[in-house]
């Protein structure tokens, strides 16, 4: 019997303007659109529903029906999905997001059982934007960097001084001199505003880490679904990976051009010093390796597997 | 009334942990910025700050139920004949009670949820679940306190 | 039942908590709680609770609220805040409502060290409300003044609100900030003006002193030595860049701690106390947060917030009207709910509506802080209001709430002026550019 559309909350931690955040809008668009106005889709932007970090368990326990959010935020909770995070060197948005959905295919994590993964995605390379220059590892040392998680950890192997603070607190640290700095896509210096504080942006892409995020539903809600209504979501999340993908690169590069007009300078790194670079951070990847003991996996196989993706998803990305 | 002094006692007990965490918040705070100016923050400063406050709400809401603390509209109660006022005050501790059972039943779910799911803390990797557990334990206090209230009025009804 | 009218019947529900005297904390609680069940589901309800309660229990954020409330409780109890008092008494004891304009003057200082509407009231109450009730002031015009002065702590730099709604619109948070200055120095005047002559129609509300004589005013300068240093070394640290505004609250209490030690105004037992008062006052804020976010997310899955927005984005009427319903509907919704999670509903309905018509986004900020300002003290939701109550907790709710509306049409002034002359706003980020 028709009971009229089934309404389906979705919770987006990313503020309303924000370009994933729309990217999402056209998602549930086309969602509606292919079940002819079966489903409905009602988003709540900005954690107005759940937090950020309450954004998944919220799902779990049908607070929202799906979610939006990032591995990172609930530490300990993904440890597989976590190597996605390390800073393997992300060259843009694409890839990293291309890489996070063949890597969850393949690994097929028990840690995402509790819910059905629509798609994954996830963001440039973190970028290092200081006030000052930083050229080489000896102009990073002793810096405070403003940095969270996993990127406090190659913050600190990059030889420099994590200070943990809210997104939101950083323009004002990085105004008064607070932090001397912060890492981040650069979609940051736009989205956040931070470009208007920071002088210079490090391109030390070669150990760009990046933040898997993911797009799940409550999994007694996606099997209440009918098997067509199930296909539409699954065709149009497949080929919304690319839409995300692609907003992220868009996002970078209008972040990019923003701190470029304000008269900012993009700083590359010499091939030598990426080299050390990447040595330096090397203890961060040892260190997941050593500590994660999921069930099946080793931590080696796990990182072995996402370096393996990132060069064969790069790979015909470089022949254009 | 032994058990009310030692109840009593308890409620104190936990007030004192919820001073000793405003301080422990404050010293940590400016710990951590002096640290920084020789630029040696003390990692984690952020988070344990906020679970630090946890501990200090939680453990404080017992005292603070006791000490009349909390915010209530008295503008048309205290219109009502004193009989009537007797009856919201039952009304107040039963319902209360039921809020605060309620929320020390699903803190301590949830603290067994994060337990189980591994969720650990940003920087230091601390276990979050014990804080959660630390509201359960604050408003299984509180609880008690306003089931006390509860029982009072019961008395006092069945004695007038 | 549609979610439109389970938001209705939530709001009905609300009221009559409240007036079965409740506390404000549960009944929004119960009412987010009961009504979320009803449209979502009752597991998911219980597990909102228990999440909404650990996340605002947990929020670094919301630290200052505990560290500047104890900051307050010891200026009281050393006395640092009543010489303070004393020696405003002494230079404005004479005009009628005297020391309730130096206590909108100390609000607006406050505001320059602290982003938070609730930790400004709190704070100022601790130390304000003490000294206007020792010089018999009606309960209704100090406490009124303390949780109207609260709401400076956004408009006046550095701010929570602004930082927000820079992120959410991709507004410069430095302009948003600049642009705040003047509409803060020029609200806080327009309270003064409110005192000025609420007391003027209504003379018995507060005593009017002599006029001291000039050596004792310049003896009682002596007395503000002790929160002008606490003032230069918050603010210089600000300044300098050595602490965040949230940072600035942990040093703050330790500053006043550390120079009331070294005048020997404080003993163990001072301490004490005043760590035992600052845990029951933060303890009942939080609760109160707790509650109204319970409530807010229950408001959230009604879509009343955006069902009334998108109506009145979608009115084909002049730009200035367009303006006043806005604000017209943040005063109705901020009566309801808390400044964040309405901020979230709404500004992504009417900030497109509003540049569309060519306003300036930075000038919108600004009215979005101002009319976030009204929503602390509108009843029935007033978080300020609820503030002030717990700490004077012998003055009923309902008593503070009328005094605190008295303000409420400064605040209005301050809207149709910036309305009008958005220039207010906009001359001094200007200056920078
Ligand atoms: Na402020
Ligand atoms: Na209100």
């Amino acid at each position: 019997a028709w009971a009229g559309p089934t309404q389906l909350t979705y919770s987006i931690f990313f503020p309303p303007n924000h370009g994933q955040k729309k990217a999402a809008d056209t998602w549930a668009k086309e969602v509606e659109r292919r079940t002819q106005g079966r489903v409905k889709i009602q988003i709540f932007a900005g954690g107005s529903l759940t937090q950020a970090d309450q954004c998944y368990d919220g799902v779990v326990k049908g607070i929202s029906d799906m979610c939006m959010s990032a591995f990172a935020y609930t530490r300990g909770r993904f440890p597989v999905m976590e190597a996605l995070d390390l800073p393997l060197g992300y060259p843009n948005g694409r890839t990293a997001t291309r890489v996070a959905n063949d890597f969850y295919r393949k690994m097929k994590p028990r840690e995402l059982d509790q819910v059905k993964v629509l798609y994954l995605h996830a963001h440039g390379p973190g970028l290092l934007h200081t006030v000052k220059p930083v050229r080489s590892l000896e102009d990073l040392r002793g810096m405070k960097i403003r940095a969270t998680g996993f990127s406090a950890k190659v913050i600190k192997a990059l030889g420099a001084v994590p200070v943990a603070m809210p997104q939101g607190s950083t323009y004002e640290s990085l105004q008064k001199g607070v932090v001397e700095g912060t890492i981040g896509p650069i979609e940051v210096l736009k989205g956040w505003k931070q470009a208007e504080v920071i002088k210079n942006t490090t391109d030390c892409r070669d150990v760009g880490y990046t933040t898997a995020m993911f797009v799940v539903m409550n999994l007694k809600k996606w099997n209440s679904l009918p098997a067509d209504v199930k296909k539409a979501f699954e065709d149009v999340s497949d080929q919304w990976i690319d839409v995300h993908g692609k907003a992220w690169d868009d996002i970078d590069a209008e972040g990019r051009a923003f701190s470029l007009g304000l008269g900012n300078k993009i700083i590359p790194l010499s091939k030598a010093e990426s080299l050390r670079w990447r040595k330096a951070v090397n203890p961060v990847i040892d260190e997941y390796v050593n500590t994660v003991k999921v069930s099946g996996v080793s931590g080696k196989q796990v990182v072995q597997e996402a370096e393996l993706m990132i060069k064969k998803v790069n790979r015909p990305a470089k022949k254009k | 009334m032994p058990w009310k002094r030692r109840y009593l006692k308890t409620i104190g007990y936990a007030n004192y942990v919820a001073c000793a965490g405003i301080v422990a918040m404050m010293l940590l705070t400016c710990a951590d910025v002096l640290l920084r100016i020789a630029r040696h923050p003390i990692p984690g400063t952020y988070e344990v700050v906020g679970f630090l406050a946890t501990v200090v709400t939680a453990f404080a809401l017992g005292q603070t139920s006791v000490d009349r603390g909390h915010i209530a509209v008295e503008f048309f109660t205290s219109k009502l004949p004193v009989r009537w006022q007797t009856y919201i005050d039952g009304l107040e501790a039963a319902v209360g009670a039921a809020l605060s059972g309620l929320l020390a039943w699903q803190s301590a779910v949830y603290a067994r949820d994060l337990q189980a799911s591994g969720e650990v803390s940003l920087t230091l990797a601390m276990p979050i679940s014990p804080f959660a557990l630390g509201i359960a334990v604050g408003c299984a206090l509180l609880c008690c306190v306003l089931i006390v209230d509860f029982i009072r009025f019961v008395r006092r009804v069945v004695l007038s | 039942m549609t979610p439109i009218t389970a938001g209705l019947a939530g709001f009905v529900l609300l009221i009559l908590l409240m007036f079965l005297r409740i506390p404000v904390g549960f009944t929004m609680a119960i009412v987010g709680f009961v009504g979320f069940g009803a449209l979502v589901s009752w597991d998911a309800a219980l597990n909102l609770m228990a999440r909404d309660v650990f996340s605002v229990f947990s929020s670094y954020n919301l630290t200052v609220i505990p560290l500047f409330v104890l900051m307050g409780q010891v200026a009281f109890h050393s006395g640092i805040s009543g010489r303070l008092f004393n020696a405003a008494h002494k230079f404005l004891g004479h005009l009628r409502g005297g020391l309730a304009i130096a206590t909108i003057g100390a609000c607006a200082a406050f505001s320059a060290i602290c982003g938070s509407t609730s930790a400004t009231a709190a704070t100022m109450s601790s130390v304000a409300l003490p000294e206007m009730k020792k010089r018999g002031y009606d309960p209704a015009l100090a406490t009124g003044v303390v949780a109207a002065g609260g709401s400076l702590g956004i408009l006046i730099p550095p701010s929570t609100i602004f930082i927000i709604y820079g992120i959410m619109t991709e507004q410069s948070i430095g302009k948003l900030f600049m642009a705040g200055v003047v509409p803060g120095i020029l609200l806080s005047l327009f309270f003064v003006l409110a005192v000025v002559i609420w007391t003027a129609l209504r003379p018995d509300l507060c005593q009017k002193g002599a006029r001291a004589p000039f050596r004792e005013m310049i003896a009682s300068l002596a007395g503000m030595i002790e929160t002008l240093a606490l003032f230069v070394m918050v603010m210089g640290g600000l300044f300098v860049g050595i602490f965040t505004p949230t940072e600035a609250a942990g040093i703050g209490s330790l500053g006043t701690i550390l120079i009331a030690a070294v005048g020997k105004n404080i003993t163990w037992r001072k301490l004490f106390l005043s760590l035992q008062e600052t845990a029951r006052i933060s303890c009942m804020i939080m609760l109160i947060v707790a509650g109204a976010t319970v409530f807010g997310h229950f408001l959230a899955v009604t879509t009343i917030p955006s069902e009334v927005g998108g109506w009145v984005a979608g009115l084909a009427l002049p730009p200035p009207l367009i303006i006043g319903l806005i604000i017209l509907t943040y005063l109705l919704l901020g009566c309801l709910m808390d400044s964040l999670a309405m901020i979230m509903l709404t500004i992504p309905i009417f900030f497109p509506v509003v540049t569309a018509l060519g306003y300036d986004p930075i000038w919108f900020g600004v009215i979005i802080v101002l009319v976030t300002g009204m929503g602390v003290i509108t009843p029935p939701v007033g978080i300020n209001v609820y503030v002030v109550a717990g700490v004077a907790k012998d003055v009923p709710l309902q008593v503070i709430f009328r005094g605190a509306t008295k303000f409420l049409l400064a605040q209005l002034v301050m809207a149709l002026l910036l309305v009008l002359f958005p220039s207010i706003a906009l001359w001094l980020p200007g200056l920078t550019q």
